[in-house]
Formats: C-alpha cells, sequence, structure tokens
C-alpha cells in the first residue's frame, strides 16, 4: 500500500469506495459533481449500513488505517468524510497531508 | 453517513425521553436486539468469517428471542450457581491482592493495575478457564454496533482464542455448555470492569481527599457500567406512554438508577425475563471491595479518569489515582 499522498489522493480513494458499495459514478445524480470536483451530501446516497461497512472496509485496506462505523456515519458530505480520512492518515503516519 | 432508516428512525429521537427502565425491559412489545442476526448478515455481505462471533452471539441468554431464552437462562444459571460458592471464599484473597498497591503511596493505574486483573480472577472462577482479561479486550465489544473491519476482526480473533481455550479446559462439555462459559466471559468483562471502575471513580471522588478508613462506602455500587439497554418493538402499542411500531428502538436507561442506594443499585441490573445473572457476583465482589477499601491506610487523589468512545458499556480508558 502506498501512502496518499494529498487530499485529492484519499477523495479519490473514496469516491473508490463509494463507487464499490452504491455505484456513485454511475449515478447521473452524482456523477457529474463527483466528476467536478463538487461536494456531495452523503446522506443522499442512501448508503445502508452493511454497504457503509464495504466502505469502511476499502478504506482502510487502502489508506492502512482503523475506522469505527460512527466516524464514518458522522461525515455529513463527501468532502468532510475526506477531511476526517486525511486527519486519520496523519495521526497514523505522524505528519501531515497536504491539502487539495 | 446515515442510512435513510437510522435517519429517520422516531426512537432515536425519542431516547431523552425515555419511560422507566423496568417497563422497557418486561414489555412484552419488545423483544431484544437480533445482535446474531445482524453480524451474521454482515458475514454474508462481506465474505468476512465472523463464525465464533455468531456463534457466541447465539450462546447469549441476553440475545435470545422469547422462544430460545428460557432455555439459555436455565443452562447457564444452573452452570453458575456451583461456582458462586467458591467465588465467595476466594474474593476476599483475590480482591486484598489486587487492592494491595492502593495500600501503599504512590501512582496507580487503576485499570491495569487493579481492577482488569481482578475482574479477570474473578471471570476465571466463574467460567472455569484462566481468562486474561487483558488478553480479551474487545470481547465484550461483541455488542457494539460501531466497530469497524479491523476491530471487528480482531474481536473474532480474539473470541476465537476463548473458545479454543474454553474446549481444551472442557473437551467433553457439549458445544452449548461451552458457549455458555464463552457467554460468561463475554458478558461479565466489560460490565464488571466498567461498574467497578466507574464506582471506585465516584467513591474517591466524592471522598474529595480524605483517608480510605474516613469513607463511607455503601455495599451496592453507586455507578453501573451499563448505561442502557436497547429493546426492538415487534409490535405496535404503547410503552410507558411512547407509541412504539414494529422495528423501532427503545432504550432502558440503567443509569437512572445510579445514586439511588440498595433499591435502585438493583435496577442496574434489569428486570424481567433478562434479570441479569451476574448480579450477585457483581455484588459479592463491589460488598469485598467496599470492605477492604476500609481497612487502606492511605489517601487517595484522582488525578485523570476518562471514559473512552463506547456505544455500549461505561468503561474507563484511564483511571490514574495516586495515593499518599
Amino acid at each position: 500500500m502506498s501512502r496518499p499522498e494529498d487530499a485529492k489522493d484519499i477523495r479519490r480513494i473514496v469516491i473508490d469506495a463509494l463507487d464499490a458499495a452504491v455505484g456513485i459514478r454511475g449515478d447521473p445524480r452524482f456523477a457529474g459533481p463527483v466528476l467536478r470536483g463538487d461536494d456531495v451530501a452523503l446522506a443522499d446516497l442512501e448508503i445502508d449500513s452493511l454497504s457503509r461497512f464495504e466502505v469502511m472496509m476499502h478504506l482502510e485496506e487502502v489508506l492502512g488505517i482503523e475506522l469505527d462505523d460512527d466516524e464514518v456515519a458522522e461525515a455529513a458530505t463527501l468532502d468532510g468524510l475526506v477531511r476526517h480520512l486525511a486527519r486519520a492518515v496523519a495521526t497514523e503516519t505522524g505528519d501531515g497531508i497536504r491539502g487539495g | 453517513m446515515q442510512d435513510a432508516r437510522e435517519r429517520d428512525d422516531p426512537a432515536n429521537a425519542r431516547l431523552g425521553a425515555a419511560p422507566d427502565p423496568a417497563l422497557v425491559l418486561t414489555s412484552p412489545l419488545l423483544d431484544v436486539t437480533p445482535f446474531a442476526d445482524r453480524i451474521a448478515a454482515l458475514s454474508r455481505r462481506t465474505g468476512l468469517d465472523l463464525s465464533t462471533t455468531v456463534f457466541a452471539l447465539r450462546a447469549l441468554p441476553l440475545g435470545a428471542d422469547r422462544t430460545r431464552h428460557a432455555n439459555l437462562r436455565r443452562t447457564m444459571a444452573a452452570a453458575l450457581a456451583p461456582r458462586l460458592p467458591l467465588l465467595r471464599d476466594r474474593l476476599p484473597g483475590i480482591v486484598a491482592a489486587r487492592l494491595a498497591p492502593l495500600g501503599r503511596p504512590g501512582r496507580i493505574d487503576m485499570m491495569a493495575g487493579v481492577i482488569t486483573p481482578c475482574v479477570g480472577d474473578v471471570l476465571t472462577i466463574l467460567s472455569g478457564v484462566e481468562v486474561d482479561a487483558e488478553a480479551c479486550a474487545l470481547v465484550s465489544r461483541i455488542f457494539s454496533e460501531v466497530l469497524g473491519p479491523s476491530r471487528r476482526l480482531r474481536l473474532e480473533a480474539e473470541l476465537r482464542d476463548l473458545r479454543h481455550a474454553i474446549e481444551t479446559a472442557f473437551p467433553e462439555a457439549s458445544a452449548p455448555e461451552n458457549g455458555m462459559r464463552l457467554a460468561m466471559v463475554i458478558l461479565g468483562r466489560d460490565a464488571l470492569i466498567g461498574t467497578m471502575a466507574c464506582s471506585l471513580h465516584e467513591v474517591i471522588q466524592a471522598a474529595s481527599g480524605r483517608p480510605f478508613t474516613a469513607m463511607s462506602i455503601s455495599d451496592f455500587p453507586p455507578r453501573t457500567g451499563v448505561p442502557y439497554i436497547d429493546r426492538v418493538a415487534t409490535a405496535e402499542g404503547d410503552v410507558g406512554g411512547q407509541q412504539v411500531m414494529p422495528g423501532m428502538r427503545m432504550r432502558a436507561h440503567l443509569n437512572r438508577y445510579e445514586d439511588g442506594g440498595r433499591a435502585a443499585a438493583l435496577g442496574f441490573f434489569g428486570a424481567g425475563a433478562h434479570l441479569c445473572l451476574g448480579r450477585t457476583p457483581a455484588l459479592d465482589l463491589w460488598r469485598v471491595v467496599a470492605r477492604e477499601l476500609g481497612t487502606l491506610s492511605g489517601t487517595p487523589r484522582l488525578v485523570a479518569f476518562a471514559l473512552r468512545k463506547d456505544d455500549v458499556f461505561a468503561y474507563p480508558d484511564r483511571f490514574i489515582v495516586e495515593v499518599s
């Protein structure tokens, strides 16, 4: 696993995870905002708890961190989740992640 | 990233105005949270091997619906009964040894140095198998709904090790009998540690600088490590003035009984068919701890105390005391 270089990397990783779990890139409501780099309200994705767990499995594996469900559930938006993960990665690796 | 069902569930908004916990726990409209079914579904969906977690959850009377509960509870009560006199005999020695650090001047990590090993000793006697409570730090978190994938897999590994130790110690016992021993450790660990730790914290804080010998310590723990228990509605109706619909969650707030003395402290252990089988050993342990504290010559001062993030238990991850 290579460490993500910046918040853009983490955003791509999160979108990959969401795409694998709920097909975010194939959904016309979200494909445009995701491509443009806009924020997305995670509640609009209507992710159930099992899908959320799959997202967490993907994120833990790729980012090399440990997550609890409440941390992920608390994120209201895609950008909010990316910021939380950037902090978690920085804590895990002991240094900062560049903003993006 | 809440899902739509959680977001819209009116039970979540009503937890603050919950009715009398005894009404929640005895209502025929409410049943236990289907822990095992949830984890089995998670395992099927993700492909993770969570088989020991599911085995353990199915062995717990706490998680059994009414049709299975009575049998499981009878089996566990029968297994516990002969262990209780043994525990009473040994408790004074265990508690004296484990509380000994509080009898000497110095700084004490109450969790690692006193409470966790003490509860490990108690669970060893109750279950009949050596329990290193430090080595099974996650087992009671089997009830948590927030554990992420890595922690859930570590929990599965801890449960597998504990199950193996039990099956090695009791090779002739049936799977349900050994499941019940596993259940004892799961149910006992964080509930006992949390209750002892939060109660000791309360006692030391309330004493505000007085020596142990000058403290007035009740025979009943003033705090509980199990602040609430959730139930799920199986039918529509009224529970303590609140309308419930099938699938709604309702919470019995057991911490409402804190600071209430004997009658209230008994409420910590629930009510009705699910009355906690650990009530007798927990109260026996606290009674001996309270008496032992009164024999210590030092004066304790609280240095640090913080609860860990936990959606099930009140459980400190930091509890430091200095004795002078």
